[in-house]
């Protein structure tokens, strides 16, 4: 029969590199896409004015500050409840019927579709808890959302951790909570930041959500407390490029904040990363 | 069994009828012994026949297995540590236990050492001087003290099995426990710990589980073989390793089968 | 993990002790045939096998190297090795006062002093004994061993009887005292051999219950 082991392995080869030469591809496309279309909008004025005449001129300041409060809002609600969680179904949790449904209910959840999460929040947060269209229950939304993925990366960095160390602990008269939160925790850092870098670029970039918990059309000033609303670059994004302004005249705006919305991605991969390296380092060599 | 042993004089543990199931498995059967105080007792016998688990028994390190179950007694000083109240946590501050693997924290060296007596409460002030003394009795001060806020995983092999061994004496136990403790090391790392392991008999009460059974012959005062979760002979080890008192003990050390 | 070469090298070591056991054995008894019967072509072709006997505990000795050094034998076999090692010195000290007997013969002109009914006995005793002790060996049996052991008794009995009896003979008479010599060397022999046998008994004793015990 046909092919010798060495032909098939060199066939098997290029298709992998094919495909993925494919997918790097794509994704630099994108990046050049939108950064040759939109570095001519940014400038300084771009980045710390109001929008004016209704967002057809002016920077998109609001919303860039939005942005970075809805990253942060959703963390706080999202990484302590996931990582007690995680905590809780890695190294309590036993094997009973409850603890599958509490699985089956992450799993769940990390599929549903984020404007089902939008509607939820709009039901629960903004009309029964009265926290109306607002930062907070846009925050609690998005944190929501994203609890599924910081559980489960949680998870999954707990489990991580070599049993040696529990057992070293414990065998030394170390109680259970003492060795999770002197041993079993620093060693898994790495792993949950790992996984809230993910969640970091969901939040940023989700839209249908806070279009219904919070987001503003317009609105030329930043949020004053947590029940303000708010603007955020993927809702403006989404509002240039479609609604009732001129959009063939915004145009170079749309890339300009397409853009912006990139690099805060980045910036904050960035620095979890290196937050990531940190530990590692402290950990390890 | 053989007659020397059936009743020690100052008996640190004593077990009675100690049977241990692994869910219907049954992994121990109807063991008893009397380990004696200040003393290496080893514990031999082909893979997978109860030793680890016995030992495990002796710290209720099984109790983090779900589908364990125990029946009989141990007792360590008179007090049976199964039963009601006792406090696990501070059996295994008694009983501590070195793992087969060197298993140091990722921390420093010091901080592996200072892990255990800090949550245990001893002052930061005193804190220095528990592990200088704990790294002096595993013999590692010596290389190791211009170091000690370097990573233990920077360690050899052997160090890091000594580094366990220290941090184990700083919570100051009465019983350690060894799990073949040398199955990872090289041969000059392994007569390092068992030259150790020979000095801390003077301290503390040696139980040590080891496939190595020149190790045993040469490290310990008591030797007990296991088979198929049965204890079959217990004596001393020159005994059994110079005239084993049963067909299959004989058979086990001299290789006729195993 | 049943260790075929080690059993096999084992075999071979307490095959070799037999071995050189039955030669002792063969060497003492031609030995005993060639000065009673004062045959000097006996005694020669007993002179031959020395070498032999040489060869076979140097055998014995490298077999223990190897098991010892390789196989770290212990419990049964640790005694099977020990035992073998001494046994096969005493075998060779029987074989050497063996040869010592075969060389009276050459040294004796013109017959006995006297029969040599005592030093026959002596002889058989010592012959029963090292074949006794060398069956107990190859069965274990310490108390074959014990039984054998106790035979030393009648030998030294026999030697002091026929001790007295050479120092009075040579006491009277001046002129045998040569030959008389070669006598009472004989009688010395057996009777170290039969002490030799005594400590292959204690040996077997060892190897069979891992006592350490006296037998004479």
């Amino acid at each position: 029969m046909g092919l010798n082991a060495k032909t098939s392995e060199r066939i098997a080869f290029a298709f992998l590199t094919l495909a993925a030469l494919t997918v790097a591809g794509f994704v630099l496309f994108i990046l050049y896409y939108i950064v040759s279309n939109g570095y001519n909008a940014i400038s300084i004025e771009f980045l710390t004015e109001m929008p004016r005449k209704m967002m057809t001129e002016g920077g998109i300041y609001p919303a860039i500050v939005g942005t970075i409060y809805l990253i942060i809002g959703s963390m706080l609600v999202a990484l302590p409840m996931g990582i007690l969680a995680a905590i809780y179904l890695t190294e309590y949790a036993g094997q009973n019927r409850t603890t599958w449904a509490i699985e089956m209910a992450i799993n769940n959840l990390a599929g549903t579709p984020s404007v089902v999460f939008g509607l939820f929040g709009l039901a629960m947060f903004v009309k029964y808890l009265g926290f109306g269209p607002s930062l907070l229950s846009a925050s609690l939304t998005l944190g929501l959302l994203i609890i599924p993925v910081i559980i489960r990366s949680s998870e999954e960095a707990l489990l991580a951790v070599p049993p040696e160390y529990r057992e070293a602990s414990l065998a030394l008269g170390i109680s259970k909570w003492q060795t999770i939160r002197h041993v079993v925790l620093p060693a898994s850092i790495p792993g949950i930041v790992t996984g809230s870098i993910l969640s970091i670029g969901r939040v940023a970039g989700e839209t249908a959500p806070i279009l219904l918990t919070g987001a503003a059309y317009f609105l030329p000033r930043l949020p004053d407390s947590v029940y303000s609303q708010f603007m955020a670059l993927p809702y403006h994004l989404f509002v240039l490029a479609t609604a009732g302004t001129n959009i063939a005249q915004t145009r170079p705006l749309q890339y300009g904040t397409a853009l912006v919305l990139l690099m805060i991605v980045l910036a904050v991969n960035f620095v979890a990363v290196l937050v990531r390296r940190y530990y590692r380092q402290k950990l390890k060599i | 069994m053989t007659e020397a042993i059936q009743n020690v004089a100052n008996p640190q543990i004593e077990v009675k009828d100690l049977n241990l199931w692994y869910g219907d498995k049954q992994a121990l059967k109807n063991v008893s012994i009397q380990i004696p105080k200040n003393s290496v007792t080893a514990f031999i016998g082909p893979s997978g026949c109860g030793k680890s688990t016995f030992i495990r028994c002796l710290n209720r390190m099984n109790d983090l297995i779900k589908s364990c179950r125990i029946e009989g007694e141990v007792s360590i000083e008179g007090k049976d540590i199964y039963g009601p109240g006792v406090d696990v946590v501070d059996l295994r501050k008694q009983v501590g236990m070195v793992f087969q693997k060197p298993n140091p924290f990722p921390m420093s060296i010091y901080d592996n050492i200072a892990y255990g007596p800090r949550i245990h409460g001893v002052n930061k002030k005193d804190l220095e001087g528990v592990v200088e003394h704990a790294l002096r009795s595993a013999a590692l001060w010596d290389e190791i003290s211009d170091r000690i806020r370097s990573p233990a995983f920077s360690l050899s092999g052997g160090q890091q099995q000594r580094l366990c061994i220290a941090r184990t004496m700083a919570v100051k136990p009465e019983i350690i426990l060894f799990d073949e403790p040398c199955s990872a090391l090289d041969p000059i790392s392994t007569a390092k710990i068992e030259e150790l392991i020979m000095n801390l008999k003077k301290d503390y009460t040696i139980v040590i589980v080891t496939h190595n059974m020149q190790q045993a012959a040469r490290i310990s005062d008591h030797t007990a073989f296991f088979l198929m979760g049965e204890l079959i002979e217990f004596g001393k080890t020159r005994q059994i390793f110079e005239n084993p008192g049963e067909k299959s003990t004989e058979d086990y050390i001299t290789g006729r089968f195993g | 993990m049943v260790r075929e070469t080690y059993l096999q090298q084992l075999a071979l070591l307490k095959e070799s002790v037999l071995s050189l056991g039955e030669l002792a054995e063969k060497i003492l008894h031609d030995s005993m045939e060639s000065v009673i019967n004062l045959d000097l072509e006996l005694a020669r072709e007993t002179l031959d096998l020395e070498p032999k006997a040489d060869r076979l505990e140097y055998k014995i000795e490298v077999t223990i190297n190897d098991l010892i050094a390789l196989q770290q034998p212990l419990a049964g076999d640790l005694r099977l090795v020990v035992s073998a090692l001494k046994i096969s010195a005493d075998l060779r000290r029987i074989v050497g006062l063996s040869i010592n007997i075969a060389k009276i013969p050459g040294k004796i002109e013109g017959g006995h002093l006297k029969p040599l009914v005592d030093t026959r006995r002596m002889g058989d005793i010592a012959e029963e004994m090292l074949a006794n002790s060398l069956k107990a060996f190859e069965t274990r049996d310490p108390d074959l061993a014990k039984g054998t052991a106790a035979l030393d008794d009648d030998v030294d009995k026999l030697f002091y009887s026929v001790w007295v009896e050479l120092i009075e003979m040579m006491a009277k008479d001046p002129s045998i005292v040569s030959k008389a010599t070669h006598l009472l060397f004989l009688i010395r022999y057996l009777e170290r051999i039969a002490d030799h046998c005594c400590n292959v008994c204690e040996s077997v004793v060892y190897l069979s219950t891992a006592e350490r015990i006296k037998l004479n």
